[in-house]
């Protein structure tokens, strides 16, 4: 079976406005969503620019929103976002500058990763010297970036933690008796940490990888108030 | 060839966010059919800016206590309009609407009862409207 669908492709080259390009294409409805984006490339504009690796949810770097929604195109049907004869609006994540076409410029992500003391290293094996387990990042999340283009905090207020960070410090202080350093939890409490959060769960919905940041930032809150309470009654009884 | 159908703003530079302020803001009523949690903070947030434009309102309404009784009078009578009554139930349903989620999301937001926001939202939604039923009913009876 073939449909020909419609593709509105948000484009951006550094220099130029933005502009929404048109493509129509004919494919199987069972094939993948960045299928079709592949498709537009090698058939009709070699110009267009997007990510993608692994094309089964693994890296993480195909993100980008498709008809207002924020997913992996590379495991996302046709059938399931649009019909015979249908449109797929298909716009780079939002709450990232844009590098050129689908491409979000993900350094903002990675400096807010690298707060929370988990820089990007080459592997995630241990590197020779080191304790193991010093650089394993947050293994479900698989980084996409999904989660802050869903989050409407992050809209307004750049600054804010955000939402796969504030789980990987959830996750890092559960797995870890060493917790986090003393800058990262600066960071984690901050005016832009996990206090700033509207609990609105789209980050929740959004993520692919079933990691639950929204449930990870309550799970957060809940140790941080009661600590807070703790210090309060030990301050009453001294 | 591709047709170019629309040109948005855009001034190319890699480093500037890719959106406005206008349209960030307008992410925050961007409900996508996605979290009920969605539903509950745009909720908060057009209530809460309803009852700030209420409590406006209302302290502009008292400076006719400034101009003696018969203003006053005159002013009471015209509220007890049906269709003023009916302002009331409005501005009822912000109160009840922003509490009762007021109290979910303080709850959630320290951690308690986070898997059962969901439930919780459907909840306090479905007292909040028997709540609304009954203070109408009261309001154009009494």
């Amino acid at each position: 079976m073939t449909w020909t669908i419609t593709l509105e492709i948000a484009r951006h080259k550094p220099g130029e406005p933005r502009r929404t390009d048109t493509f129509q294409v004919s494919i199987d409805p069972d094939r993948t969503v960045l299928d079709s984006i592949e498709k537009v490339w090698a058939e009709q504009d070699r110009s267009l620019i997007f990510r993608h690796a692994c094309h089964h949810a693994s890296c993480g770097s195909c993100a980008m929103v498709v008809n207002g929604h924020e997913v992996l195109p590379c495991i996302k049907p046709i059938r399931e976002v649009t019909a015979q004869g249908g449109t797929l609006v298909v716009e780079p994540l939002h709450n990232f500058p844009v590098i050129g076409d689908l491409i979000a410029d993900m350094r903002p992500f990675f400096k807010q990763m690298q707060l929370i003391d988990l820089p990007i290293v080459g592997s995630t094996d241990p590197l020779p010297g080191q304790e193991p387990g010093d650089y394993s990042r947050f293994e479900n999340c698989i980084e996409c970036g999904i989660c802050l283009s869903a989050c409407p905090v992050v809209a307004t207020d750049s600054g804010y933690l955000g939402p796969a960070a504030l789980a990987a410090a959830q996750q890092r202080i559960s797995a870890s008796t060493n917790g986090l350093s003393r800058q990262a939890w600066e960071a984690v409490n901050g005016e832009h940490g996990l206090w700033r959060c509207h609990a609105t769960f789209e980050c929740s919905a959004a993520c692919p990888s079933n990691v639950d940041p929204a449930g990870k930032i309550m799970a957060l809150r809940r140790r941080m108030t009661v600590e807070r309470i703790r210090r309060l009654l030990r301050l009453a009884t001294e | 060839m591709p047709s170019v159908d629309s040109v948005s703003q855009g001034n190319g530079d890699p480093n500037t966010p890719s959106r406005t302020a206008g349209r960030q803001v307008g992410r925050w009523f961007s409900i996508r059919r996605r979290s009920l949690g969605m539903w509950g903070f745009v909720l908060n947030r057009v209530a809460g800016l309803g009852l700030v434009f209420y409590l406006m309102l209302h302290l502009g309404v008292l400076s006719l206590l400034t101009r003696g009784p018969e203003s006053w009078d005159s002013f009471v009578g015209l509220v007890r309009h049906p269709a003023f009554l009916s302002l009331d139930v409005v501005l009822l349903a912000g109160i009840i609407g922003h509490g009762l989620n007021g109290l979910r999301v303080a709850l959630i937001g320290t951690g308690i009862l986070v898997r059962w926001q969901r439930q919780m939202l459907i909840g306090l939604g479905a007292l909040g409207v028997v709540l609304l039923i009954v203070s109408a009913v009261l309001i154009f009876t009494a």
